[in-house]
């Protein structure tokens, strides 16, 4: 099972504020897309991750692109705990229960590179 | 720290997804691959990043790290053998633009490879010790183009090329040249240093010695240092746009080396455009550029300075020497503060105010004024015609300006004690004949004579100042004491008491006065030997003068300012018509040598000729007779009869004010000898002699001969003792 972020820009004058989707895709077996909005700017500066996604130059550079982020089933619940910790949502909703859990989280702090997180 | 009772932090081990394919590695490398291609070949952005990354954080992920920075290096590696293949294939002009641009891209696609594989950079990367993905790119792009056997020499020589077509005029792409030359740069210093800088700086080197030599001989210092500036400039601006800074710096040295330091005598020393004839052109510009030039280069300045130093004090020597120039005191000083003038011009305008310079300048002043003995008069010479009338004309400022001039030249003199005798009898002449122009600028160059010299300098001519002023309280008691009746009938007597030594007098012989002036005097004496008891008055008649009413022949009336002796003169007309010259002198016992000038004055000056003399001629001799002039006229009531005299002295009287030099000099020896001998108690002769040298320095410079002979004469007194052993010893007894 993988999932997927996507996010497109709405008003190319403030680039600032992008919609993302979050989907889960059934590929061969069960693919979920699902659909976020986040903020490339506050995701740039929080991760290098993100940072480079935005300015490589590749696809995902192209401010009209959406977003695609696969992911493993497993690592859904964590990634989205670290996008909120990126966003600076309060954390209460997601709260961390266990230890395991707070493994993953570091885990996806790591791939994606958010100092602020480890 | 706190009482909370710590959690046990259990980790679990992470399980990934052990299930891989068989050949995941490898599927997955062959898609970053195509990827790498894909951006060497310009089509990234149909790339997805998120994919990219997240194969190559899988691959580290699943301890395939190894492979992946291996098959990168293949990978990078056949591309570079390609794109050197390409770039060696260039034609000759655009080598430079291709390799550029082939740069450009290179970096640009390295930069993307480096961002995808930048989990493996964080981790993989440290902890099995390899070069980083960026400096990995940079290292294969050093081996396979840029120090590739046949780019590097092309790369060098096109270089070198392109900068000397700058040299000589040629207009180059700079911006192109200065992203190549960044290339080095960002390749490693080495490789900049060893591929560019150094081969630069040697062909530099070679191309301003060819120039420097061609232009020397072919242009004058001038145009020359012009070259050398505008040289050093354009280096300094071409390191600018495209050199590393510290290339600027040793392409300047070049410059500074090859054009200034090789030939700075030769440049110097130029006959018609060198130093010296900067010096006496006051070319300000072109001085100043030398000075700034030669600042850059060790040495430099020195060299300046010595040569300064040489022709000061050679036209100096000749300015002091010349006894055509020293003729007028006044214009001889004049000339000196000329040339002091301008060459504190010049050290300020050009030289920077260089205190080294202003050093050399003193020293060189100080060297040749004393060359001349007679410099100490002059100068006071030309205080004395300042203070005597110009100032009628000239504002109270510029005389203090003027002043302060002169205090520059007398720190220069060696024989401080001869300026204060010569300047004593033309003060004391000022004074008496009330020809000082003004209290204050008199007043004003004592207190800077006693700032440099001391109290001691100038308590005498202090002294003078205070004598003036009690003689005329005197004179108002004189007045007053006496009968308002005689006062009338008499002539009037101004009086000035003088205190024996602080004016500069010889023991004179009073001449005998005529009866009128006669009696008056003894009155004051009367007055004044009543008010001050235990003192002796005696009459200085050399230094006085008087006005006189006289009615000539046909009726003239003229009034007659003349000197006490002219007057005594005078006045024996007033009973006999025709006297001999052996008449007057009888008369008068006036010294014959100031009678006969005296005479002369009267006689043979033409418009003042009051007296006639038998027969005509210029000179007084012993059987001349004189009668009144009867026909003389003047268009002025007031008439002046001056003194035929001498204002520089003659030789015997130079002869004489230094022997009284010498003798004063005496006692301030052996003052000083006592001093240190006191101290000292035991001291070598030749300690005596520097330490008394150094004493008396701000006022003259002992002879050692002198002190010697001072030395033993106080032996003889048993001030001092030879040392029974050491006979070079001596001993003080107090």
């Amino acid at each position: 099972i993988v999932e997927g972020l996507q996010h497109d820009d709405k008003s190319s004058v403030s680039p600032h504020e992008k919609t993302s989707k979050k989907c889960k895709q059934e590929s061969d077996l069960q693919v979920r897309v699902e659909i976020r909005h986040i903020n490339s700017l506050i995701l740039s500066q929080k991760s290098k991750f993100f940072h480079k996604l935005f300015s490589s130059g590749m696809r995902e550079s192209d401010p009209q692109s959406k977003i695609v982020v696969r992911i493993d089933s497993s690592e859904e619940e964590p990634f989205f705990q670290l996008l909120h910790h990126m966003h600076g949502m309060k954390s209460s909703s997601e709260r961390i229960k266990s230890q395991a859990s707070l493994m993953r989280l570091l885990f996806q702090a790591d791939k994606f590179e958010v100092p602020s997180c480890i | 720290m706190s009482t909370q009772k710590k959690k046990n932090f259990k980790i679990e081990a992470f399980k990934h997804r052990a299930e891989l394919e068989p050949n995941y590695a490898e599927k997955t490398w062959k898609i970053l691959e195509h990827a790498i291609q894909e951006i060497y070949n310009h089509n990234a952005s149909g790339l997805s990043f998120e994919e990219l990354y997240r194969n190559a954080y899988n691959m580290v992920l699943h301890k395939y790290g190894e492979k992946l920075y291996s098959e990168l290096v293949n990978t990078m590696r056949g591309h570079l053998h390609q794109l050197s293949r390409y770039v060696e294939g260039t034609q000759g002009g655009f080598f430079l633009e291709e390799l550029n641009r082939e740069w450009e891209d290179y970096k640009k696609a390295l930069q993307m490879i480096r961002d995808i594989l930048m989990y493996m950079d964080r981790t993989f990367v440290p902890s099995s010790k390899k070069p980083p993905v960026n400096d990995l790119g940079l290292n294969l792009w050093k081996d396979y183009i840029a120090q590739s056997l046949i780019i590097q020499v092309r790369l060098e020589h096109t270089l070198l090329e392109l900068i000397e077509q700058e040299r000589t005029g040629e207009v180059i792409n700079r911006g192109l040249m200065r992203n190549v030359i960044q290339m080095l740069k960002e390749l490693g210093p080495s490789v900049y240093q060893e591929d560019f800088e150094r081969p630069l700086i040697s062909q530099s080197a070679y191309f301003y010695r060819a120039e420097s030599q061609k232009s020397i001989e072919c242009c004058d210092c001038g145009d020359y240092l012009k070259k050398a500036e505008r040289r050093l400039t354009e280096e300094t601006e071409r390191a600018s746009h495209y050199l590393a800074e510290a290339t600027g710096k040793m392409l300047q040295n070049v410059v500074e080396r090859e054009m200034i330091a090789n030939h700075m005598q030769r440049l110097v020393q130029r006959e018609n455009s060198g130093l010296v004839m900067m010096l006496e052109d006051d070319k300000y510009d072109d001085l100043s550029r030398m000075y700034r030039l030669f600042n850059r280069v060790p040495e430099g300045l020195t060299t300046i300075r010595d040569v300064m130093t040489g022709h000061i004090r050679e036209t100096g020597k000749q300015l002091v020497t010349d006894p055509e120039k020293s003729k007028d005191p006044v214009e001889f000083v004049q000339r000196l503060l000329k040339e002091k003038d301008k060459y504190d011009k010049i050290i300020s305008s050009a030289f920077d105010n260089d205190k080294t310079f202003q050093n050399a300048l003193n020293s060189s002043f100080e060297h040749f004024i004393n060359l001349n003995p007679r410099s100490p008069e002059f100068i006071s010479l030309f205080v004395d015609e300042k203070l005597r009338k110009g100032l009628k004309e000239v504002r109270e400022e510029d005389v203090e300006a003027v002043l302060d001039k002169v205090m520059i030249l007398f720190r220069y003199l060696q024989e401080k004690d001869v300026f204060e005798k010569y300047y004593k009898q033309h003060l004391a002449k000022r004074l008496l004949s009330g020809k000082s122009a003004s209290d204050e600028a008199e007043r004003s160059l004592i207190v800077k004579l006693k700032t440099e010299c001391g109290y001691q300098f100038t308590s005498k001519l202090e002294g003078m100042f205070t004598d003036m002023r009690t003689s005329q309280d005197t004179m108002k008691g004189f007045h007053a004491s006496q009968p308002p009746v005689m006062m009338e009938r008499q002539p009037g007597l101004p009086v000035l008491v003088l205190t024996t030594g602080s004016w500069p007098m010889q023991a004179i012989t009073a001449c005998n006065l005529p009866s009128e002036i006669h009696w008056v005097c003894e009155r004051f004496k009367a007055y004044y030997l009543g008010t001050h008891s235990g003192r002796k008055l005696s009459w200085q008649t050399s230094m006085g003068s008087a006005d006189l009413k006289a009615v000539f022949g046909k009726g003239q009336k003229h009034e007659l300012i003349v000197s006490t002796y002219q007057m005594c003169v005078l006045m024996l007309f007033n009973t006999s018509d025709h006297l001999s010259y052996k008449d007057i002198e009888e008369a008068t016992a006036i010294p014959a040598a100031d009678l006969k000038r005296c005479l002369q004055s009267l006689a043979c000056v033409k418009g003042k000729n009051v007296l006639c003399k038998e027969p005509m001629s210029k000179d007084i001799l012993a059987g001349d007779r004189f009668c009144i002039n009867e026909r003389f006229s003047s268009k002025f009531f007031k008439v002046k009869i001056g003194t035929v005299a001498a204002q520089k002295e003659s030789e015997p009287e130079k002869q004489e004010t230094r022997q009284r030099v010498e003798e004063d000099r005496k006692p301030q020896i052996e003052a000083a000898i006592v001093r240190i001998m006191k101290s000292r108690r035991v001291l070598d002769h030749n300690n005596i002699v520097a330490e008394v040298t150094k004493q008396l320095q701000s006022r003259f410079l002992p002879n050692p001969v002198v002190i010697k002979k001072r030395i033993e004469s106080l032996i003889e007194r048993e001030f001092l003792e030879r040392d029974k052993v050491d006979r070079k010893m001596y001993r003080y007894l107090a």
